[in-house]
């Protein structure tokens, strides 16, 4: 990601009376190019309240914390660029902390300003202090407290540079109330350029291709770091001119578009059969930018059991981290890609072997029964929706269903909480896909029981006018976690039942949103039409059947061709 | 299985905590410590951990995570008894210089 350096910025409005740090903090976040902040006000960040108007930052007021970091959190998902979030000390940093966790097991460039009690107070119990530091340092990339102010732009400028170099992920900065206040002298802010990532060198290129040539079932495992490393297209190059099949993790998704002939699926514990057997059988098996993660490889020792593991990234730390790899390529992805021109491959064979099970094992749509099938509407609206589509996901069983069923034409056009599984991603992340693609149809699938995690961000599509359209699959239940216990725990149903949910289209309506229910099958193609056509945010209510499953399914401990498939009573 | 390693850590705050944490959630347990602040302001850090039974984690896996630390300028892995550098894993995407000038940004750019 590189901005060029824009121009020299317009004085702060307050300037003339007194240019404080909190101005300088909002020079420097100028100067990185940032358009967009989220966040909620309180004691310790007013100070920097105070210098937002009259700067060229448009502040986005969600109704939790919570909320603002995962808008800023799909904003950057989306642009690419780091996503910003400011909240106040004590619990205005406390409720950021499940954001940040987000991004960074989803590898997201965010800043996150946190206020700070005063310096004197600091370690003194003080109201509201919390040590914000301490509590997020597992799971930031980096963190200061900017106890200095003289350092304001340089903090920032690096933190941006940070988050958005090599891997990924977020940066806090706490800043001390009294530092945010102190006068200071007007100064030009510095710019943060991250660094690139350094170049595979040629012989560990050859090598790869040198495997690649002699594998008779190559396969490419493709995950996050495709979007990440900027290698859709290099991606969809390398897969034009060698026809290697293709398995995708959850944040791998898009990175070949859903119809590619190539691409077999989602691999793991929800994937498709097709994609599954393909790991399973091959005898080379290229991850690209993907983490061996315990969701997509079941049982370790018996994930790709015949395969030689050629492992490329931009974080060399996931090199032989889980599964060892035969080669390992660590840098910038895209150039890997782009050079490796393996020729002329012999695997015809295979390529026919997995587009024949593509074929035997497509997803059945023809539900018996009036009531609404969730997979069939999921790819009916994805289909309806077009290129332009963003889909936000919540999780659970709907959050599956999305990823099984919807198309996807690129990675940013799925945005989901992979790594973390947080409930309550989907409506700020669809606000903040918005602010970062306002053409975009973005759409939000979402469950009954995710929604109540973050519903007051329905406040904020009213407040701003956001057009996101949701999609609320109702089973009355936490549906995966019911889904487990009659799978695993005997159908020992224990805290799932939802039944006593409000009624959501009338508390969306209280919200300001336009909002229907959808309950049977029949009457799905118009409200596809009517949510897709709506000019507001619009919420779609949908019961569909609390017994439903989400097929199929790998149990804990398996190997990933063992999937547990729907029990069909004639 | 143990792990001997010198690190170079930046003089910045919470350094030596996400050293030790890092240690610890990899599975590994710290059973020795020194530390002694260099001419530069670096502190070299010398610590002897162990590896917590049944976890998979190797040594380099463990060297190379915190490498990625932004605070940590260089890990080496030592032998038990001399600091002589078996293995030295520079921070990559991390840091190119170790002077006081930052890698990241040219300052006065804008
Ligand atoms: C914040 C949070 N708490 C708990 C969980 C555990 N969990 C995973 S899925 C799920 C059920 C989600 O219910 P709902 O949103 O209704 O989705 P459904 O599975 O019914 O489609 C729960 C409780 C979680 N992932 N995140
Ligand atoms: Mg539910």
């Amino acid at each position: 990601m590189t901005h060029t350096a824009s121009a020299p910025l317009a004085p702060p409005m307050h300037e003339t009376d007194r240019f404080t740090g909190a101005h300088m903090l909002v020079r420097a976040l100028e100067a990185q190019g940032v358009e967009v902040v989220f966040g909620y006000p309180g004691g310790a960040i007013m100070p920097v309240y105070d210098a937002l108007p009259g700067s060229t930052l448009t502040h986005i007021l969600t109704r939790h914390e919570q909320g603002a970091a995962f808008a800023a959190d799909a904003y950057a998902r989306v642009t690419g660029k780091p996503g910003v979030c400011l909240a106040t000390s004590g619990p205005g940093g406390t409720n950021l902390v499940t954001g940040l966790a987000n991004a960074w097991l989803d590898s997201v460039p965010m800043v996150a300003i946190t206020g700070q009690v005063a310096r004197p107070l600091m370690g003194t119990d003080a109201f509201q202090e919390v040590d914000i530091f301490g509590i997020t340092l597992p799971i930031v990339k980096h963190s200061v407290i900017l106890d200095d102010p003289a350092q304001i732009g340089e903090v920032v400028a690096e933190a941006f540079a940070i988050a958005a170099s090599g891997r990924p992920g977020p940066v806090l900065i706490d800043l001390p109330k009294d530092v945010a206040a102190s006068v200071t002298v007007p100064a030009n802010a510095p710019y943060g350029e991250p660094m690139p990532l350094p170049r595979a060198d040629k012989d560990a290129l050859e090598h790869a291709a040198d495997m690649i040539r002699k594998a008779r079932r190559p396969l490419v495992y493709a995950g996050g770091g495709i979007a990440l490393g900027k290698a859709t297209t290099a991606l969809r190059r390398f897969i034009a001119r060698t026809s290697i099949p293709v398995v995708a993790t959850l944040k791998g998704l898009g990175a070949l578009p859903t119809d590619a002939p190539e691409f077999l699926g989602m691999l793991g514990m929800h994937g498709s059969k097709a994609a599954n057997l393909a790991v399973q059988n091959c005898d080379l098996l290229i991850c690209c930018g993907a983490r061996f993660d315990d969701r997509a490889t079941g049982r370790l020792e018996g994930f790709a059991p015949h395969a030689r593991i050629l492992h490329m990234d931009g974080d060399w730390a996931e090199i032989s981290k889980l599964k060892t790899a035969d080669h390992g390529l660590v840098g910038d992805l895209a150039h890997m890609l782009n050079s490796l021109h393996p020729g002329a491959l012999a695997i015809n064979d295979w390529i026919d072997d997995c587009a024949q099970d593509k074929k035997n094992h497509t997803w059945p749509y023809d539900a018996p029964g009036d009531g609404v099938y969730a997979p069939a509407l999921l790819k009916d609206l994805s289909q309806a929706a077009g290129d332009d589509l963003i889909i936000t996901c919540d999780v659970g069983q709907h959050q599956m269903w999305a990823a099984q069923h919807c198309r996807f034409s690129r990675p940013e056009a799925h945005l989901t909480s992979g790594g973390l599984g947080a409930m309550g991603y989907g409506i700020p992340a669809g606000i903040g896909a918005l602010y970062a693609e306002p053409d975009a149809q973005v759409v939000t699938i979402t469950g009954d029981g995710s929604i109540m995690m973050n519903l007051q961000e329905l406040a904020t599509l009213n407040r701003y006018h956001l057009p996101l359209k949701i999609v609320l699959l109702d089973n009355q239940a936490l549906g995966m976690v019911r889904q487990w216990q009659e799978l695993f725990f005997d159908g020992n149903y224990s805290e799932i039942d939802l039944s006593d949910n409000p009624d959501f289209a009338d508390l969306a309506r209280a919200f300001g949103l336009e909002a229907f229910t959808v309950r049977t099958q029949a009457s799905v193609p118009a409200a596809i039409k009517r949510l897709l056509s709506s000019d507001g945010p619009t919420l779609m209510h949908v019961r569909i059947d609390p017994q439903a499953n989400v097929w199929p399914l790998v149990p804990p401990g398996a190997d990933n061709h063992q999937m547990m498939q729907e029990e069909v009573t004639p | 299985m143990t792990l001997n390693m010198l690190l170079m850590l930046d003089p910045s705050h919470g350094a030596l905590l996400r050293v030790l944490g890092t240690i610890e959630r990899r599975g590994w347990v710290v059973r020795d410590m020194t530390m002694r602040s260099t001419d530069c302001e670096e502190r070299a850090v010398r610590i002897f951990a162990h590896r917590k039974a049944l976890h998979a984690g190797s040594a380099e896996t463990l060297m190379r995570h915190l490498a990625k630390l932004i605070c940590v300028r260089e890990v080496a892995q030592e032998t038990q008894t001399r600091p002589v550098a078996a293995a030295t894993v520079t921070a990559l995407g991390n840091r190119t210089s170790s002077g006081s000038q930052s890698p990241y940004y040219a300052i006065g750019a804008v």
